[in-house]
């Protein structure tokens, strides 16, 4: 009984909203704006849900005594939820814990992945040596060289203004395009699966 | 027929021809005038005609029967009599000839009779030796035979006795072929052959040329011998019958010394099944035939199929190997030779081989890794921190001329003085260096504008991040007063759609603010179309394709869309700008296009910009001389392990299995 209730919701859901983008009358557009409304207020909402999960998960890690950093993780989480929630968002403390702990662990990682790329690109020949290892590597050079300065030197004018840009507008954009048509004909897809109701993923 | 009248004595009606007096059984054919068809037969006909004459005048046998006695009524009434023999007529020895024979005295009748009888006595002896397996009934016909002759109605009997006498008329070869032509139904031929040798030999030979019943009208002994009884003599007239032309195609050998050939004898002996002829076996393969061979007489004989015959083909299930409820080992020993079994241990060795596990030598050492990364990091920090120090390694501003910066820096110069413009802070926070150093100029000129900025963001962290971003930009920028920061904007793709449609649905209220839509920023804004521009800094590129696919439409031609993107961005977001519609008016990429855009405004690079940028470019050359310096080295490495290493699946083809 549960399941084809879902099913129907979610197709008459689906179908209104797709005739609303198709049919610009103002039962449909309303009908469209409400349930967009909805949705809008349940992502938000699935945020906290989310945190709550989390929290369940790494509690259940501190009871089984085998994770500090869960404690640690749980500690922060609703220490930052209250803070945000009683001092507002905008407030001093708020932006405080954004700049002076969030901000700099997260540039910090990216700074480190940076490191971590650099020496799996020096590892990937002796791993799997072969032509698309060196096509990656040559790519990769050519892309940095092109994108800075060097000292003394400044741009290379060939790599900088014509190799650099045909690398990264045509082998590079035709390849991201071509994932990019695949996601749109995907989403198409799956739209579709669940207007018919063959695809339920809100269904266990 | 016709039903015309005809004469009493006719016999054939005058009209219509149809014969009027019905034949009788035992009436003798007619003899017809046919002198006038003399003139027609063959001269060799005549000449034996001639020489029959000749002999009957030079031989006249005792109470001869001439023509001179004129006695015609010795045929008895009531049967048709004779005619007399016709010059003309050349069946007329026929007839002269049984006239004859009736007429042979009576110790020449005996003679035969006597013969007939020695004859019959003679062959019912052979019938009743070899019988000894045969049926009684094979010996009985020659009685039966009499009794049903003697059981003969009046008018067959006399047929009979009529075809006996045409019979004795028969010549040596016409005779010899009577008894020949009963081949395939040897019974009829094997009772009267003796008798009607004896009595074709009294005939005189005169006969020949005579009238010659059809040989159908065998006499009725024959057709009561037995159908089994062979017959020598039988053979030897079917071999005498052999004319001499197929005796001249008869192989030499045998016509000389009697011997067939082995080949002959082969073909002459039946076949039996389970025998294979000679050359047949020879085809055959070496194992199966001797396998054939070598069978043992105990095992059975196939009775059926296309192996019918053959002995020891298949081997029987025995009551040893057939387990019910469990499936038997089948087969039992495999037997093989040396040689098959010291490359089936050559196959078990290899076999073992592989399972065992990879020496430990070819995983990556955890030191080694270790001392790699951190060598790697030093490197790095090393090179953005020269520059500081030692002035000659900063690196060269970029010269690069970029159209979409100039486009962006166009539109920004289209923005009117306090128009509203929607700022879209959707970065994360580790890229905030970076987005920031490309954002600041454009949103300095905006601010320098006094445009009504109103900053949105569907990042979580997004509210932090708008708050961060102007802070650094100086710190005279303040909130609710150069911008409003309408915070984070829930619900993806969807929120994205109705925002730019029905914004005042979407954010009743922000963070700070009871009624933003009553404040200046917003007052005039119902839809996404009454900003003047709409400006996203983003480093994701299915960010940017969201703001361009729900977003754009609802702008309109007068509202354009500007994007600030990371690099990493740069090759899915370029062609929304590249393409003749341009959904995205002007695009500022990274670093490089902040400075080229500070550029074409024809401003001074900053300090912390100039700095910001001597960083960026020394780590990317010292990382570029890593991975070419260490990757070459390491690419003759793995391609030297790799040809020393055995040959197994490498990483790459366990990646496409697992594919």
């Amino acid at each position: 009984m549960k399941a084809p209730v879902a099913t129907a919701v979610a197709m008459a859901v689906g179908i209104v909203v797709l005739v609303g983008y198709f049919i610009p009358l103002s039962i449909f557009t309303g009908l469209r704006m409400l349930l967009l409304q909805w949705a809008i207020i349940l992502a938000g909402a699935a945020l906290f849900v989310g945190m709550v999960n989390l929290s369940q998960h790494h509690w259940a890690r501190i009871r089984a005594r085998r994770g500090v950093g869960s404690a640690w993780l749980v500690f922060s989480l609703w220490a930052t939820f209250f803070i945000t929630f009683y001092f507002a968002p905008a407030s001093l403390p708020t932006r405080w814990l954004f700049d002076a702990i969030l901000l700099p662990a997260s540039v910090a990682l990216l700074g480190v992945l940076a490191v971590s790329l650099t020496v799996a690109a020096v590892r990937l020949p002796r791993r799997r040596p072969g032509l698309f290892t060196i096509l990656f590597l040559t790519t990769t050079v050519l892309i940095l060289l092109g994108s800075i300065g060097i000292p003394g030197v400044g741009s290379l004018p060939f790599v900088s203004n014509l190799l650099r840009p045909w690398l990264a507008q045509v082998p590079a954009a035709a390849g991201a395009r071509g994932i990019l048509l695949g996601v749109a004909l995907g989403t198409v897809a799956t739209g579709l699966r669940i207007l018919l109701g063959s695809d339920r993923p809100y269904s266990e | 027929m016709c039903g015309k009248p005809n004469p009493a004595d006719a016999e054939v009606c005058r009209y219509c021809h149809a014969r009027l007096k019905p034949i009788q059984p035992g009436d003798l054919p007619q003899p017809k005038p046919t002198g006038a068809l003399e003139a027609m037969l063959p001269p060799w006909i005549r000449e034996l005609r001639a020489e029959s004459e000749m002999e009957e005048e030079t031989l006249p046998l005792p109470g001869e029967k001439t023509e001179a006695d004129g006695s015609e009524g010795a045929f008895p009434e009531g049967e048709s009599a004779s005619p007399e023999p016709d010059a003309d007529d050349p069946l007329a020895a026929l007839w002269a000839e049984e006239e004859e024979d009736e007429d042979l005295p009576d110790w020449l009748k005996s003679l035969g009779t006597e013969e007939e009888a020695s004859a019959v006595a003679a062959l019912a002896e052979e019938q009743a030796a070899p019988s000894a397996g045969e049926p009684p009934e094979a010996a009985e016909p020659k009685g039966a035979a009499e009794e049903e002759e003697s059981a003969l109605p009046d008018w067959l009997a006399g047929e009979q006795s009529a075809a006996e006498a045409e019979e004795a008329v028969l010549p040596d070869w016409l005779a010899e072929g009577v008894v020949a032509e009963p081949a395939g139904e040897p019974a009829e031929a094997a009772a009267p052959k003796g008798a009607a040798e004896e009595e074709e030999n009294a005939l005189p030979d005169g006969s020949v040329g005579a009238y010659q019943p059809p040989l159908v009208e065998a006499p009725s002994e024959s057709l009561s011998a037995s159908p089994f009884v062979e017959s020598e003599e039988l053979a030897e007239a079917l071999l005498g019958e052999t004319p001499d032309w197929l005796q001249m195609l008869a192989p030499e050998e045998e016509s000389a010394s009697g011997e067939k050939s082995p080949a002959e004898e082969e073909v002459a002996q039946p076949l039996t099944e389970g025998e294979l002829p000679s050359w047949l076996e020879a085809l055959r393969p070496v194992a199966a035939a001797t396998s054939v061979l070598a069978t043992d007489e105990e095992e059975p004989v196939e009775t059926q199929g296309p192996l019918a015959g053959l002995r020891g083909v298949i081997a029987p299930p025995t009551l040893t190997t057939l387990r019910p409820g469990k499936v038997g080992v089948l087969g039992g020993k495999l037997k093989l030779s040396d040689e098959e079994e010291r490359q089936a241990r050559i196959l078990q060795d290899l076999i073992a081989e592989s399972s065992r596990p990879l020496p430990p030598s070819s995983l990556p050492d955890k030191k080694e890794q270790k001392v790699l990364r951190w060598s790697v990091g030093l490197l790095m920090l090393l090179a953005a921190f020269l520059p500081f120090f030692l002035p000659f390694l900063r690196a060269p501003l970029p010269r690069r001329v970029l159209p979409a910066a100039i486009a962006a820096q166009r539109l920004i110069d289209d923005v009117p003085q306090g128009a509203p413009v929607l700022v879209a802070v959707d970065y994360s926070p580790a890229f905030s260096a970076e987005m920031e150093a490309a954002a600041a100029p454009l949103v300095t000129d905006l601010l320098a504008k006094h445009a009504r900025i109103v900053a949105v963001s569907t990042q979580p962290t997004g509210p932090d991040l708008i708050s961060h971003f102007f802070a650094a930009l100086g710190s005279d920028y303040r909130e609710s007063e150069h911008y409003l920061n309408l915070g984070y904007l829930s619900g993806g793709t969807a929120g994205l759609y109705a925002f730019a449609r029905h914004p005042r649905l979407v954010f009743g209220y922000a963070a700070g603010h009871d009624r933003i839509w009553n404040t200046s920023f917003l007052s005039t804004i119902h839809t996404a179309a009454d900003f003047s521009l709409v400006l996203v800094i983003t480093e994701d590129p299915e960010t940017a394709r969201a703001w361009v696919e729900q977003v754009r439409p609802a702008l309109g031609e007068h509202t354009p869309l500007l994007m600030v993107i990371s690099t990493q961005a740069e090759p899915l977001v370029e062609p929304y700008y590249e393409t003749a519609s341009q959904q995205v008016g002007g695009i500022v990429t990274g670093i490089v296009g902040g400075l080229a855009y500070e550029a074409i405004r024809g401003r001074p690079l900053t300090a912390a910009a100039q700095a910001q940028w001597g960083a960026y470019s020394n780590i990317a050359l010292m990382g570029l001389m890593i991975i070419a310096g260490a990757g070459l080295v390491n690419l003759v490495l793995g391609w030297r392990e790799r040809r020393n290493a055995p040959t197994l699946p490498q990483d790459e083809d366990l990646d496409d299995e697992e594919a």
